[in-house]
């Protein structure tokens, strides 16, 4: 039964719980088992790739240690006595779930995955995380990504050995919330929280084979994510189904006054979204739009490289086709500058989010000698930030300096707001708009680190949501000739996470029962 | 800086624009080998990526469209401006206690013997 | 060879709120002494990561408004925040949240009168920021307190139109007046609430171009403002004489040697990569809020200050000291509104009795408001004196009764029959002192009118100086005439 408790999703974990047929300190439990079957050992900062005791290559690593809070089992432990007492335990009562180590957990060591965080403990929680902590959540570690969230792989962290692919170990786990994805796909949480700035929870999710929703911007507040870029940062769940997907995003979405941008639009709760008769009126007559760019220009999707991507994609198109929707070819002429103008829109803002890290006030400070305080801000951050970083602050210098201001940066907001100009006129022909997540399946790892610009275009299917701040879901949908698994994504207009999740369920529903076969 | 120069002249980095942005963004510069390799790395994200934003073939769509800042319209939708009522945190002195280097409340960082304080 | 001194000024007051600009510590830091450092601190005003801006305090835009409406400046109905990036230990984030592109306000101007003569000075914006905080360097190292990051500044920028370190000062202090009378900001120098730095160029005259500025900072008075813009002209114009040519230099003024110290040469302007602030929304004001926020704006102190002249007849001195403070120009207005009689008597009144009062430093009352002698009581004190029911000299022992007691004057007066005497009693006295006083009274048959003056100070101290002076001289004219 253990085992088995760690394939469950948080829906059925929390009928099970409430029936009483499952304690939560048993699916703790269940949890911490799985975790010390698979993990191997967990993302340190004093710790070198692949100087292990066991072998690193066959392990998750998805989290950064401490893995396990002292707190979490006597959480689980209350959580049962309130059960027997019949006191509420909330939404998420019991369910163990991980977090992106990006967002601040109070009182606990947050790093970003940098060694100039590696000794900062957060003095608060971040808003997402305190929501799902007042539903009863159990949070059992933080999860390992890219430093400061910058790439797709999560293999440029501070915190070694790098985390892997649950489907396959040889290869990575995407990024920047691969830990995330790979703890949700190993059953070591049942469901966890990423951030999705160009695709950074869709791509792993869609590598790892698990759901991964990047809200509308504005739907969950940022309060306590580090930010990369503030105004393309969104904050997500990533889970095992589309009804947990809908269950988190009920419990961290809505208006935070911490957050000026957030939104006061409502969410429906997930749990009158998805009865089989408002699945099925959804459904009809549903028009989803086939964007002509995201399936035969070779620069997005290569027809070789992806053509398992691409039939995967088109056996959902058929799915949807049977169940009463109508496939629409639309164009978003402006996708190929999506990834071009996020360079120049990112680099700026990450490089200025980057300045508080100054050893004044927190994280590492450097202990040479040093003969005034620019050579303590130099030293500091030379010896704390890694060569992402260092990359990606001195671009954002030189693109965001005077002469080239008004060139670049305000040059690449117009081209934003014409990508976001596509996907407004696709709105008017249709409800929903489909196409594969990611150009490839997992890549192995090693196998493009180094190449910024090919690391860089793994997201260039996903960012334009990002640019338009429109919602976007992730969700398996095949696995290729390899059995790496295959994301579908679907993206709506703003603010309709309700639609989209029911569309996402729809397929999920269907495929669940037949599956594509090579 | 760029001055009169053709944008894609002044587009690429040298190793005097390298020492510059390392010295805005307060990184110290590496062996030489290291930062030749950061300004090809550079260079070829600039002309792989940046170049393209740069595509004249956008101009007059780009001229025609007002820049936008999160792609949603959060007009109408957000808190409105907060009141003036104190809050305080509830544990100031934890903060100068995180402080790499803090004495008698006050964060510590080392003298800059050149400069004035402004 | 004489040039012409152009002086343009930039001033940042802190606008007079609870909370800072976008977290809710307390800004008590820059109104009270001796704050520990580090204790109105938050994650956000200290930069730490993870945390945003909060929205905007309501409070700040309102002051602002308020002062953008009084200088009759353009508020733009839209307006943005920008980043201003750059390294420096009291600023945590390593950015500045200011507004670069779209400022809350443009142009306006403010008029001033500088040794009787009229100036009006143009504005070239007004825009919101937030304040750095403060170091020290002691035993060798920066000690850094960030109390003050993120209190709400407004930063008035003016055009060069000031012609002279005199009149800068004056500009200074009308400008300081003006927060004060809208209550935007308590605009003490002392304690940094409005913090002056001064552009100064010279050139041949008027039609010519103008001369390469340079920049003086921390001046913390208006006095040490003057003597640093005069020490630059001085400067400048010798270098000039000499043939050489002005850099732009940025001069910190020590006021110990009363001295400017060169603190560096501005080879280019410092690229500050400024961008929006993507964390903050845009600051909508429409006509509805700037209605509420200038709702119950006061009457501008150069305008209060041209009407007691005009009106009251005043002089344009003791207009001055009236205006200076507003809670002293409102308890003036008061008096004037309940007292029916000469503005100019009760412009002495005030002046004369109540601010002595008040700058006495064994008063206890700090602030007019507090004083017991209400703007009513003085009202009513200035019309019994008129009316006669008690006498001039009589004045001022009821007002320090006043002080005491808290009572109203007619209340004091009847409490304790400080009412003139009757006629018939104050003649028996003055009949009775010319009586014991024979002497006297040959003198002055023989012509010696002065000799009178004993006797009148006899029958005031008989009546416990109640009667009325010029009264009982009268009197005892008739008297001793009639002898």
């Amino acid at each position: 039964m253990s085992e088995s408790l760690c394939k469950y999703s948080a829906t059925e974990l929390r009928a099970l719980i409430q029936s009483r047929q499952v304690s939560a300190v048993e699916i703790y439990d269940a949890h911490v088992n799985q975790i010390n079957a698979v993990e191997g050992r967990s993302g340190g900062v004093d710790q070198e790739e692949g100087e292990n005791n066991y072998s690193d290559d066959q392990h998750i690593h998805a989290f950064v240690k401490p893995t396990l809070f002292k707190s979490a089992r006597a959480k689980a432990e209350a959580i049962d006595n309130d059960i027997h007492r019949g006191i509420d335990t909330g939404l998420l009562g019991g369910i163990p779930f991980a977090v992106k180590d990006i967002f601040c957990v109070k009182d606990t060591h947050t790093s970003a995955a940098s060694y100039i965080l590696h000794n900062y403990i957060a003095p608060f929680h971040a808003t997402a995380v305190e929501r799902i902590l007042g539903e009863g959540g159990i949070l059992i570690g933080k999860t390992n990504l890219d430093e400061f969230v910058y790439g797709s792989s999560t293999e440029s962290s501070a915190y070694k050995p790098v985390t892997r692919n649950p489907i396959d170990p040889s290869r990575v786990p995407g990024g920047s919330s691969g830990g995330s994805a790979a703890a949700v796909a190993a059953g070591e949480a049942v469901f966890s929280l990423g951030s999705d700035t160009a695709g950074s929870i869709r791509q792993p999710a869609a590598f790892c084979g698990v759901v991964g929703l990047k809200p509308t911007y504005g739907r969950v507040s940022r309060w306590g994510l580090i930010a990369m870029a503030a105004s393309l940062d969104c904050v997500g769940p990533l889970t095992k189904t589309v009804k947990d997907c809908a269950l988190a995003l009920q419990v961290i979405a809505g208006l935070d006054h911490k957050d000026w941008t957030t939104v006061t639009d409502p969410l429906s709760s997930s749990e009158t979204l998805f009865s089989e008769d408002i699945i099925q009126q959804s459904m009809k007559g549903l028009k989803i739009g086939w964007p002509s760019e995201y399936f035969e220009d070779p620069d997005l999707i290569d027809p070789i490289e992806g053509d398992d991507i691409l039939k995967a994609v088109r056996h959902a198109a058929e799915i949807y086709k049977s169940l009463g929707a109508e496939i629409i070819p639309i164009s978003l002429p402006h996708t190929a500058y999506a990834i071009p103008a996020y360079f120049v829109i990112s680099r700026v803002e990450l490089a200025s989010d980057l300045h508080r890290f100054d050893g004044v006030k927190y994280g590492h400070r450097t202990s040479n000698p040093v003969k005034d305080v620019y050579e303590m801000y130099e030293a500091s951050r030379t010896e704390g930030l890694g060569v992402q970083p260092k990359q990606r602050i001195l671009m954002g210098m030189h693109v965001s300096s005077a002469g080239y201001a008004d060139q670049l940066y305000e040059r690449a907001l117009r081209l934003r707001a014409l990508i976001r100009q596509d996907f407004d006129h696709a709105f008017e022909k249709v409800d929903v708009i489909m196409s594969a997540t990611t150009p490839t399946t997992a890549f192995p790892i090693g196998g493009i680190y180094g190449d910024t610009v090919q690391m860089q275009n793994a997201d260039r299917l996903t960012v334009p949501a990002n640019h338009a701040g429109v919602p976007a879901i992730s969700l398996p949908c095949g696995l290729d000739s390899s059995g790496l698994p295959i994301g579908l994504q679907l993206i709506g207009p703003d603010f309709t996470e309700d639609r989209l999740l029911q569309v996402a369920f729809a397929f999920e529903q269907v495929y669940k029962q037949t599956p594509i076969d090579h | 800086m760029a001055g009169n120069d053709a944008p894609h002249d002044a587009l690429f980095i040298n190793e005097e624009r390298l020492k510059q942005l390392q010295k805005w963004a307060a990184i110290a510069p590496q062996s030489n080998e290291e930062d030749l390799y950061l300004i090809r790395e550079l260079n070829n994200q600039l002309n792989e990526m940046v170049i393209k934003v740069l595509d004249p073939a956008l101009d007059s769509s780009l001229e025609n469209i007002m820049p936008t800042h999160y792609g949603v319209n959060l007009n109408g939708r957000c808190a409105s401006m907060r009141d003036d009522i104190v809050e305080p945190w509830p544990d100031p002195e934890a903060l100068t206690e995180m402080a790499p280097r803090s004495r008698d409340g006050y964060f510590v960082v080392p003298v800059n013997k050149h400069e004035s304080l402004k | 060879m004489k040039y012409e001194a152009v002086i343009g000024l930039e001033i940042h007051i802190q606008l007079k709120t609870k909370s800072k600009l976008f977290c809710g510590c307390s800004t008590q830091a820059a109104y009270e002494r001796d704050i520990p450092p580090n204790r109105n601190i938050c994650p956000i005003c200290t930069g730490h990561p993870g945390v945003l801006p909060r929205p905007i305090n309501k409070k700040v835009v309102e002051l602002a408004v308020r002062l953008a409406s009084a200088t009759q400046s353009h508020i733009n109905p839209e307006s943005d925040f920008d980043r201003k990036n750059y390294f420096y230990a009291d600023l945590p984030k390593g950015y500045q949240i200011t507004q670069h592109g779209q400022p809350l306000a443009d142009g306006g101007h403010i008029e001033f009168y500088n040794e009787g003569v009229h100036h009006r000075i143009a504005l070239d914006h007004m825009h919101l920021e937030e304040d750095p905080g403060k170091s020290k360097i002691e035993d060798g190292v920066w000690l850094v307190d960030m109390n003050r990051c993120g209190v709400p500044l407004v930063e008035i920028v003016t055009l060069p139109d000031l012609r002279s370190a005199s009149q800068a000062s004056a500009f200074v202090t009308e400008f300081r007046r003006i927060v004060q009378y809208l209550g935007v900001s308590e605009g003490n120098m002392e304690m940094g609430n409005l913090r002056c730095d001064a552009n100064v160029s010279l050139r041949p005259s008027s039609s010519d171009p103008l001369g390469t500025k340079t920049e003086i900072k921390n001046l913390n008075s208006t006095h040490f403002m003057e003597d640093a813009i005069n020490w630059e002209i001085n400067r400048q114009t010798r270098l000039l004489k000499e043939g050489g040519a002005i850099k732009q230099i940025t001069i910190s003024w020590d006021e110990q040697t009363s001295e400017g110290n060169v603190s560096r040469e501005k080879e280019s302007e410092a690229d500050y990569r400024y961008f929006r602030e993507p964390n903050l929304l845009p600051v909508i004001i429409d006509l509805d809020f700037v209605n509420h926020a200038i709702s119950d704006i006061p009457e501008l102190p150069s305008k209060r200050h041209h009407r007691y002249v005009t009106e009251f007849g005043l002089s344009a001195a003791d207009a001055a000291t009236l205006i200076d403070d507003r809670s002293i120009s409102d308890y003036f207005e008061a008096v004037v509104i309940n007292y029916k009689g000469s503005s100019k008597k009760a412009a002495n009144w005030v002046r004369n009795h109540i601010l002595r009062l008040l700058n006495d430093p064994a008063c206890p009352y700090n602030s007019i408001s507090d004083l017991p002698v209400t703007a009513t009581y003085l009202a009513e004190l200035l019309t019994i004196m008129d009316n006669g029911s008690i006498s001039e000299a009589m004045g001022p022992k009821i007002l320090q009764k006043i002080l005491e007691s808290g009572l109203s004057p007619e209340q004091i007066v009847a409490q304790e029959g400080l009412r003139p005497p009757e006629e018939n009693d104050l003649v028996q006295m003055i009949d009775q002192a010319l009586a014991d006083d024979p002497k006297t009274v040959k003198r002055y048959r023989e012509g010696n009118d002065k000799v009178l003056n004993r006797l009148i100070g006899i029958v005031m101290k008989q009546a416990q100086g109640r009667a009325d002076a010029k009264r009982v001289r009268t009197l005892l004219v008739e008297r001793a005439d009639a002898l």
